[in-house]
């Protein structure tokens, strides 16, 4: 087999000669995948040299029209020869088949042409904001007052962050505070027991999650912005902090919320992996002890998979909260407060999203793998950088601080 | 059964090639239990397994087999206790005496006062009873030289004769690692079978995760001299090649968590 592609702007335009069969499935998958991946959603396969097309071949192509589906793209076979065209009619699958000629390869529908207009910046309600909290406030490694520890629910409408115990059965049992993120009323929480994969927690009809936090920034609102990203030529990914500082500038605002779900780069981060108790014996100034706290990525991590991250941004200018924000040494200009959870890949639709949609479809797919404060790693030579990401989305809105808190 | 106490092994001491292949190593290894050893290269599996065989006295520590304290007996002493199988399946045997003859030798090893067996008849049916159980054909090749046989069934017949006079302890390093994939199994699979139907206590040293998930009943996981995970019953039966994967990752992560990465913490993490 043999595969050769031309992209127009209106498709993918793959050629496949010889066989598609058995031996070359696997690989064929693979291909067209890949294609999936780097965000071309409309492949036409020009089949015209292929000469053989076994009930393996057809497993691929329903495999690689099935990816297409769940992103709303759009899956055609044109010039296909008479041996292609009936073994798909026979086996039903003859709605591939197009009349279209190479030269004309157009979009399926108007839908899809007028999406491809549309700039990477979508207004989703220009009037929208966040308004932020700060309801508990604990700092690495104070003692842990009674008072220290409050209790949130997380509405439908509300991101979150920090550090926080889930609530336990036994008023007198020990809570494990460890690193967690909440979107949309959905957590992530890293248990602190260094063996855990994270666990995570799911509004249900009558169930609002909730923790125990010591560390919680609190938002609530709508998103007012999305910003689609995407490798381009001299541009093969994008930094937090750069991802961040648009965010100031799509919303005009020297404070701002955001959410991004995207294909990780590497990611640069640490959580906790003992969780802190009431009376603090520890004090970090032995890093042979720190490492029994915090664990570190130590590389770029999760690279390929899909990230989801609900961060703070401020104009470092700002002063108050900003505490509980920190400036980024690569954009001193600025400082963040994000933490991630990381999901395995799944290609994103192009075009606008919907933010609750999008988070509900990871949430009831495969666990999430992970969970960090991300972190930018400025250690002169040995250090790893910022978290980046090669494609996805940002939702972003304005956000301001509510006075009465703590 | 095995009682390792608090033993602790360096190699050439106070020199710039000082290593710490044993660092207060605590295990205990139940009656009829199989564990596998893994860890990463030079984090002191082998060394863990040559301390128990007697091939060095540890600096300081002790080990109880039975309860009896051996530490100080010599390897031969040993001998009587523990069956050892090693990665080159060269080691274990003589390769210009027969099968017939080799099994001889590990009939009689480990006794002080070797009673002459004589291969008779009796002894060569016996022999081939034995043998057969490999499934491998060799029953029918007892006269010829070892040194004609390939490397899986060099193993086999090692296993065989390393269990032959059903040890306390059978001690297991990489013993399938050089083989080629298909023998590694078959091998693999006949250590299973051993183990269980003599119901011997065998610690085994693997690169396999494979063979670490699937044949032991306990996981210990080495790192730089020390024992660094655990994985007994629950735990264990549940622990997938991502998890031990997971888990070597974690600890070389933890190696690689510095002073610099503490200052970069204690400074951005919040
Ligand atoms: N007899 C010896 N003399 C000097 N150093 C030794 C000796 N035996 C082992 N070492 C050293 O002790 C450390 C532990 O070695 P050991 O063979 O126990 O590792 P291992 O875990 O079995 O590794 P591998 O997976 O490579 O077999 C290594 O650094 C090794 O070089
Ligand atoms: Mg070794």
């Amino acid at each position: 087999m043999e595969i050769r592609t031309i992209k127009t702007d209106k498709a993918l335009l793959v050629t496949i000669k010889e066989r598609l069969d058995a031996s070359w499935s696997e690989y064929f998958t693979d291909t067209f995948l890949e294609y999936i991946r780097n965000g071309e959603h409309r492949l036409v396969i020009d089949a015209q040299e292929m000469s053989f097309l076994s009930s393996a071949g057809i497993r691929s192509l329903l495999l690689v029209s099935k990816e297409l589906t769940k992103v709303k793209g759009d899956f055609r076979i044109i010039n296909s020869n008479e041996f292609v065209a009936n073994t798909l009619r026979t086996t039903g699958f003859g709605v591939w088949l197009s009349e279209a000629k190479a030269e004309d390869i157009l979009p399926a529908t108007k839908e899809i042409n007028e999406a491809d207009n549309l700039k990477n910046l979508f207004i989703i309600s220009k009037d929208s904001g966040i308004t932020l909290k700060l309801i508990s406030n604990w700092k690495p490694w104070e003692n842990i007052s009674e008072s220290k520890i409050k209790r949130v629910e997380f509405l439908p409408d509300s991101f979150a962050l920090g550090i926080a115990a889930p609530p336990a059965a036994d008023k007198d049992a020990v809570l494990k505070f460890g690193d967690f993120v909440s979107l949309c009323g959905h957590i992530v929480y890293q248990p602190p027991e260094e063996r855990s994969r994270p666990d995570y927690f799911l509004p249900m009809e009558n169930f609002v999650p909730q923790l125990q936090t010591i560390q919680c920034i609190y938002a609530q609102g709508e998103m007012s912005h999305l910003l689609r990203f995407s490798p381009e030529e001299n541009k093969e990914n994008y930094r937090i902090g750069e991802l961040a500082s648009q965010a100031l500038s799509i919303t005009g605002s020297s404070l701002a919320a955001f959410v991004i779900l995207a294909e990780a780069d590497g990611l640069v981060g640490a959580h906790i992996i003992q969780s802190p108790e009431g009376e603090q014996s520890f004090t970090p100034t032995d890093f042979k002890k720190l490492r029994d706290w915090l664990s570190f990525s130590g590389e770029r991590a999760y690279a390929g998979e899909q990230t989801l991250i609900f961060g703070v941004v401020a104009k470092h200018a700002l002063g108050g909260k900003i505490d509980f924000l920190i400036p980024l040494s690569s954009n001193p200009e600025i400082a963040i407060h994000a933490h991630t959870t990381i999901f395995p890949y799944q290609t994103l639709q192009n075009g606008k999203l919907d933010l609750m949609h999008q988070i509900t479809k990871f949430f009831n797919g495969p666990p999430p793998k992970g969970l960090m404060h991300l972190i930018d790693d400025n250690r002169p030579s040995t250090g790893l950088g910022e978290s980046s990401f090669t494609r996805g989305a940002m939702w972003c809105a304005p956000a301001k601080w509510e006075e009465d808190n703590v | 059964m095995l009682k390792i106490q608090d033993v602790s092994k360096t190699f050439f001491p106070h020199t710039v090639n000082e290593v710490q292949a044993l660092q207060n190593i605590d295990l205990t290894i139940d009656e009829g239990s199989f564990t596998c050893i893994i860890g990463t290269n030079g984090s002191g599996k082998s060394t863990l397994l040559n301390a128990v065989a007697g091939t060095f006295i540890p600096d300081s520590g002790t080990i109880h087999i039975d309860g009896l304290e051996i530490s100080s007996w010599t390897e031969y002493q040993r001998a009587r206790l523990i069956g050892r199988v090693f990665q080159n399946p060269f080691a274990g045997t003589a390769a210009e005496m027969t099968i017939a003859e080799n099994i001889v030798l590990a009939m009689k090893r480990g006794k002080m006062h070797p009673l002459t067996i004589a291969l008779n008849k009796k002894v060569k049916s016996e022999i081939s009873d034995r043998i057969r159980m490999l499934k491998m054909g060799l029953e029918d090749r007892l006269d010829n030289p070892i040194g004609t046989l390939s490397g899986g069934q060099r193993q086999a017949l090692t296993l065989l004769m390393a269990t032959w006079l059903r040890p306390r302890l059978l001690l297991l390093d990489e013993h399938t690692a050089a083989l080629d994939p298909k023998s590694a199994a078959k091998i693999a699979e006949l250590t299973s079978e051993i183990i269980k139907e003599e119901k011997l206590t065998a610690l085994m040293v693997t690169h396999s995760m494979q063979q670490a998930v699937d044949m032991p009943d306990r996981i210990v996981m080495m790192h730089r001299g020390k024992i660094v995970e655990d994985y007994q019953k629950e735990h264990k039966k549940r622990v997938r090649i991502a998890d031990l994967l997971d888990t070597f990752d974690r600890v070389q992560k933890r190696e690689l968590f510095d002073e610099s990465v503490a200052k970069l913490l204690i400074r951005e993490y919040i």
